[in-house]
């Protein structure tokens, strides 16, 4: 069975509250999710549950100098899955990232269970955030 | 929800290209198609119109010695993009892949005019074809 506009709304409502940077709302969606980010740098890995996921996101604003910011493209959905198309920008120790980026979300009952990144240049991005 | 129509379309592409059905690829893809290989792999780059794309599959088959294995996990899409999320494996010698992907496409008038692939992990990908 397709995806539901129920949990097309859920995703909608969690990338609304992730550019919002609402805290509240983003502790209650990851609460049982699991986020992971490629390559082979000082943010891959496999983050568990908001308090990783969340802690990951802080890192990467402070990091940045609150430089990172996102701009969504497009969210479609499937039988199973749903994908967010954005655009990550920021900028850290004289190094700027600007990448086009895949999200792809598993989402059970209106809860996002699972997010896998896929960025355009792992290159690029390992080297931004060596 | 109901799936897009373009979901269709790069199903019977994803499919045709399994069953290594050539007249449908040449059907579907867009007479100016460009595909875009990320990383630094032999195949990195843009492949544009359909006789470099049936050229490049032909050439990462032989390169594979046949043994390049696709799954379709899920399609998502709508209007102004579809996303194809699979997984590859293929063996040589010594080494093997085993790799989710994602591949970015734009159709219009019911032709692929546009695909971005994407890898979970660019480097095991390109190390495979080292």
């Amino acid at each position: 069975m397709p995806i539901s506009e129920q949990d097309m709304e859920a995703v909608r409502k969690l990338y609304a509250a992730l550019l919002a940077r609402d805290i509240p709302a983003l502790t209650r969606a990851f609460a049982h999710s699991t986020y992971h980010v490629p390559g082979n740098n000082i943010v891959s890995g496999t983050y568990r549950g908001s308090e990783e996921i969340l802690g990951l996101f802080a890192r990467t604003a402070a990091e940045t100098d609150n430089t990172l910011t996102f701009e969504l493209h497009d969210l479609v959905g499937g039988e199973n899955h749903i994908v967010m198309l954005d655009r990550a920008v920021a900028r850290r120790g004289g190094r700027t990232l600007d990448q086009s980026r895949v999200l792809i979300a598993h989402v059970e009952n209106g809860i996002t269970t699972d997010v896998w990144l896929v960025v355009d240049d792992e290159y690029e991005f390992d080297e931004f955030w060596s | 929800m109901r799936l897009h129509p373009n979901i269709a379309i790069v199903r019977r592409f994803y499919h045709a290209f399994i069953s290594r059905d050539t007249t449908t690829l040449w059907q579907i893809a867009g007479e100016d198609l460009a595909f875009h290989v990320p990383g630094r792999s032999r195949w990195a780059g843009e492949h544009r119109g359909r006789e470099q794309l049936l050229q490049l599959f032909y050439t990462v088959g032989q390169a594979a010695e046949r043994s390049v294995k696709m799954e379709l996990h899920d399609i998502v899409g709508g209007e102004e993009h579809v996303v194809g999320l699979h997984h590859v494996t293929a063996s040589l010698p010594g080494k093997s892949l085993d790799l989710n992907g994602t591949a970015v496409c734009h159709v219009s008038d019911a032709k692929i005019s546009e695909v971005w692939l994407g890898w979970q992990s660019q480097r095991a990908f390109d190390e495979f074809w080292d």
